[in-house]
C-alpha cells in the first residue's frame, strides 16, 4: 500500500511533465475551442511516450510492470490537473478488455490501441444512471440495435466496444457480448455531449450495423464474466483520479487560507475553518486507503476486488463532492468566478461520480456483497 | 527460513501450546486482567495465562529483558499481535503503567527510575494511575495548579486531580505538578510518582452516564514526595507529558480493535432484530444504508492502519497520517454504538442488568461510556487543532 521506487519515480515523472505541458489551462483551451475529439493528440502521442498505455499490461504485450499501484499514482496526478485523455476509456477499460479476452484481437487491434494509433470507448450506459445489468441494445442475425449514451471518450474514439444482448431471453448481465464496432462503420451516429467539466462524452445511435464473429471480444454471451472485473479495476482507477483531483483541491485551499487576509490576519487563523480542513484531510486519508489497498489487491493478484472497487468509489464520491464544495466556499466570491480553476474541479468531480456506477449503485453493490 | 518466519513459527507454537483454552474468546470487563498489589484473577486459567506471559517477558513484548521484557524488535512484535489475534488471546495484563508510564520512562527515565519501576509493571505488580486533568484544567492541561513545593529532600504535593482512572484501586500515580509559578504555563511543570499509601491521598469515584465508576477525583493534603521521584529533570514535565500523550492517543485507537473483539457484528445484530426479506435485504432501508456507512469507515480504517503499517516499515511515513487516526477511530466507534442502539429499539434502553439481556444491557452501557472515548487523552476538537497545525500548517 505504499509505492515503490519504480512507482514513485514514475509519479514524479508524470507530474513534472504534467505540471510543464499540460496544467489545468489545458483543459481550459480544449474547452474554449470546443476541440471535436475531445483531447489534444499530442499531449496523448507524448503521454504514450512515457508509457502510460503499457503500464498494466502484461509483460508479453509490452507491460512495464509498475503494477496497478503505478497506475494509480499516473491517475491521480491526471485527477490533479484535470488532463483530458483517452487513459481510462481505451487504455484502462479498452486494452484491458482486449487483453482479457485474448482473442485475435490481442494482435490485430492490442497494438494499435497502445501505441495510440486507434483510440476505444467503452459503450455501456443507455439510460440516466450506469445500470449494465439493464442493456437493451442488441445483435440479431448479424444486424446491431440500439442506443448508448455517456460514452466516456466517445467523440474522439476510433471504435467502439459495445456491450449488447446477443442471448435471447437474457437477463441482467447474463447474455451479453462485446462487439467491437469501427466508429465509420454504416449505421453508426456518434453525437459529442458537451458535459459540465469540459470533457467529451457521446451520444452513439447504432442502427442496424452489420456485425460478424470477428467482431465479437472473447467469449459470445459471456461478456460480463470479462468485463465485470476489469470494470472493478477501471472504478480503481477512477476512483484515484477523483482522490488525485480532492488532494490538489485541499492544497489549493490551504495555500489560500495562508495568503488571504481578512480583520488583520491571515483567515487560515480561524478555527472555523482550521476544523474543516482538518476534517478533510481525514475524510481524504481514509478514502485514499481504500483505494490504496485496492489497488494493490490487483497487484497481488487476489481476484475479488469487486467489494473495494464499490467501497474505494463510494468514498472517493462522498471526498470529491465534499471537498469541492467546501473549496469553493472557502475561496468566497473568488470560488465562484470562473477565472480561479476551483469550479473546474467541482464541475469535475460530479462527472465523475456518473461514470462507472454512482453512489446508490455502488452502496448497493456494497452491501449485496456482504451479505445484508 | 527468514529470521522472522521462525520467530512466527516459534510464537505461534508458544501460545497454542500455553494460552489456555478459556483465554481465547473474547475478553468480558469482569475477566480483564489488572496489575496491583492486590491484582484478583476471575478465573485460575486467567491467573496461569497471565504468570506464563509474565515469565515470557510478553506483557512488555518490546522492552529490554533487563527489565523484564521481552526484548523483542517492533517487527517481532506485530507479529506477536497477529499470532495472538488469530488464536483470539486475550490481553495477559492492563494497566497504564504498561501502556504509557512504561514507555516514558524508557525515553525519559534516569537508570534508578527503570529499575525501580519497570520490572513490577511486567510483572503486574504495581497497577498505575494517570493525574493529568484538574477540575480546571482540561483541554488546557498546562494551566494546571496541583503544587509541588520543594522542601529539601521531598516534595509537599497539595492539590486535586480528576478522571484518574480506577485511583481508587491503584497503587501509585504518576501525575503533572506545578513546580515553578513564575515562566510561563507550559515551564515550570514537573513530572512526578507518587505512592497512593503515602499520607494525605484520598479518592472520591465519579458516577458516569453509563452507570460505571470507573474515574475518581483524587486528592493531594500535604503529600510529602521523596525527590528522587521527579521523572525527566525538574520543570522538564511537559516534555515527559508529550511523549505520553503520544501513547495514549494510540491507545484509545487501539480501544477500537480491543472494543471490536468484544462487541457486536452490526449486520448479524440487525438480522435477529430487524430481519430480512426474502432477497436477503434488511427489512429496514434506512438502517441498511447507515450500516454500509459504519461498515466502510469501520473498514477504511482498518486498511489506513495497514497503510501506516506500510509507510512505517518502507521507513516513508507521511507525518500527518497518524495524526488522524484517535479523531477518525473514535468517531467510528460512536457511529457504531448509536446504530446498535437503535437496532435494538425499546430494548436498547436498559439500565438495570435484569429487565433486558446482558447482551442488551452491555450495548447500552458501551454506548453512554465510549461518549467518553472522544474526550479523553485529547477532545475530538483539540485533535482537529493539532492535526490543522501539524499536518496542514496552517497559522496558529
Amino acid at each position: 500500500m505504499v509505492l515503490n521506487e519504480e512507482q514513485r519515480l514514475l509519479h514524479s515523472t508524470i507530474r513534472d511533465f504534467l505540471n510543464q505541458r499540460a496544467p489545468v489551462a489545458a483543459l481550459r483551451e480544449l474547452r474554449d475551442n470546443r476541440n471535436p475529439q475531445g483531447f489534444d493528440s499530442d499531449l496523448w502521442n507524448e503521454l504514450i511516450e512515457l508509457g502510460v498505455s503499457s503500464i498494466v499490461l502484461n509483460e508479453d504485450n509490452g507491460g512495464l510492470g509498475f503494477g496497478w499501484m503505478g497506475l494509480g499514482a499516473v491517475m491521480e496526478e491526471i485527477g490533479r490537473h484535470l488532463t483530458a485523455t483517452p487513459m481510462l476509456s481505451s487504455i484502462v477499460i479498452g486494452a484491458a478488455l482486449i487483453e482479457a479476452a485474448d482473442d485475435h484481437h490481442s494482435t490485430d487491434l492490442l497494438p494499435d490501441v497502445v501505441a495510440g494509433t486507434r483510440n476505444l470507448a467503452f459503450a455501456c450506459d443507455e439510460g440516466l444512471r450506469y445500470n449494465p445489468g439493464a442493456t437493451a441494445a442488441a445483435l440479431e442475425n448479424g444486424l446491431l440495435q440500439g442506443e448508448k449514451t455517456f460514452v466516456i471518450n466517445g467523440p474522439g474514439a476510433t471504435d467502439f466496444l459495445v456491450l449488447a444482448r446477443t442471448a435471447a431471453d437474457s437477463k441482467g448481465t447474463d447474455g451479453l457480448s462485446l462487439i467491437l464496432v469501427p466508429r465509420d462503420a454504416a449505421g453508426v451516429t456518434v453525437n459529442r455531449i458537451h458535459s459540465v467539466d469540459g470533457h467529451s462524452f457521446a451520444q452513439i445511435k447504432f442502427d442496424q450495423v452489420a456485425v460478424d464473429n470477428q467482431q465479437i471480444i472473447g467469449v459470445p454471451d459471456r461478456a460480463w464474466d470479462t468485463v465485470a472485473p476489469i470494470l472493478d479495476r477501471a472504478t480503481l482507477a477512477l476512483a484515484a483520479e477523483m482522490l488525485g483531483g480532492a488532494r490538489e483541491l485541499l492544497e489549493r485551499t490551504l495555500a489560500y487560507l495562508n495568503d488571504r487576509e481578512q480583520f488583520d490576519v491571515k483567515i487560515g487563523s480561524f478555527q472555523a475553518l482550521q476544523h474543516r480542513c482538518a476534517q478533510l484531510f481525514c475524510q481524504l486519508e481514509l478514502a485514499q486507503s481504500v483505494v490504496y489497498k485496492g489497488l494493490s489487491a490487483i497487484d497481488q493478484g487476489q481476484q475479488d476486488v469487486a467489494k473495494l472497487a464499490s467501497h474505494a468509489k463510494v468514498l472517493a464520491i462522498d471526498c470529491y463532492q465534499k471537498m469541492s464544495n467546501e473549496a469553493v466556499q472557502m475561496h468566497g466570491g473568488m470560488g465562484i468566478t470562473d477565472e480561479v480553476d476551483i469550479g473546474l474541479f467541482l464541475k469535475r468531480s460530479r462527472v465523475c461520480n456518473q461514470m462507472l456506477g454512482d453512489s446508490s449503485f455502488h452502496r448497493e453493490r456494497f452491501a449485496k456483497l456482504c451479505g445484508y | 527460513m527468514s529470521p522472522i518466519d521462525e520467530f512466527r513459527q516459534q510464537a505461534r507454537a508458544w501460545l497454542e501450546e500455553n494460552c489456555p483454552a478459556s483465554q481465547r474468546r473474547p475478553v468480558v470487563k469482569d475477566e480483564q486482567i489488572w496489575a496491583g498489589r492486590d491484582r484478583v484473577f476471575a478465573t485460575p486459567d486467567a491467573k496461569l495465562w497471565f504468570e506464563r506471559m509474565r515469565d515470557k517477558g510478553w506483557t512488555a513484548p518490546t522492552w529490554p529483558t533487563e527489565y523484564g521484557g521481552g526484548g523483542l524488535s517492533s517487527e517481532e512484535e506485530k507479529v506477536l499481535e497477529k499470532e495472538m489475534a488469530r488464536l483470539n488471546c486475550r490481553p495477559a495484563l492492563y494497566d497504564l503503567g504498561l501502556w504509557m508510564l512504561g514507555p516514558a520512562l524508557l525515553v525519559h527515565g534516569n537508570e534508578a527510575q527503570k529499575q525501580e519501576h519497570l520490572s513490577k509493571i511486567v510483572r503486574g505488580d504495581i497497577r498505575w494511575a494517570q493525574g493529568y486533568s484538574e477540575p480546571a484544567a482540561g483541554s488546557d492541561l498546562a494551566s494546571l495548579k496541583t503544587r509541588a513545593v520543594d522542601m529539601g529532600d521531598h516534595f509537599l504535593v497539595n492539590g486535586t486531580k480528576i478522571w484518574t482512572t480506577q485511583a481508587d484501586k491503584a497503587d501509585w500515580i504518576f501525575a503533572l505538578v506545578r513546580t515553578d509559578a513564575s515562566g510561563t504555563k507550559h515551564q515550570g511543570i514537573s513530572f512526578i510518582l507518587i505512592d497512593m499509601r503515602s499520607a494525605g491521598v484520598s479518592t472520591t469515584p465519579i458516577e458516569l452516564i453509563s452507570g460505571e465508576s470507573e474515574f475518581c477525583q483524587t486528592f493531594f493534603d500535604d503529600v510529602k514526595v521523596p525527590r528522587e521521584n521527579i521523572v525527566g529533570g525538574l520543570d522538564n514535565g511537559w516534555t515527559v507529558a508529550k511523549e505520553l500523550l503520544k501513547h495514549e492517543r494510540k491507545l484509545m485507537a487501539t480501544m477500537e480493535s480491543i472494543v471490536q473483539r468484544e462487541d457486536e457484528s452490526l449486520v448479524e445484530l440487525a438480522a435477529e432484530y430487524i430481519g430480512m426479506d426474502e432477497s436477503g435485504k434488511l427489512n429496514d432501508s434506512n438502517i441498511r444504508s447507515r450500516i454500509t456507512d459504519q461498515l466502510m469507515t469501520a473498514e477504511a480504517l482498518e486498511y489506513l492502519n495497514e497503510r501506516l503499517f506500510f509507510q512505517y516499515r518502507s521507513k516513508q511515513v507521511d507525518s500527518g497520517l497518524p495524526l488522524t487516526i484517535k479523531y477518525l477511530g473514535t468517531n467510528a466507534i460512536q457511529q457504531k454504538d448509536e446504530l446498535l442502539l437503535e437496532i435494538l429499539g425499546n430494548h436498547g434502553l436498559s439500565w438495570q442488568e435484569q429487565s433486558h439481556t446482558p447482551r442488551e444491557h452491555n450495548i447500552v452501557q458501551n454506548w453512554a461510556y465510549n461518549k467518553a472515548h472522544t474526550i479523553a487523552g485529547g477532545t475530538s476538537e483539540i485533535q482537529l487543532n493539532i492535526i490543522a497545525k501539524r499536518a496542514l500548517g496552517l497559522p496558529a
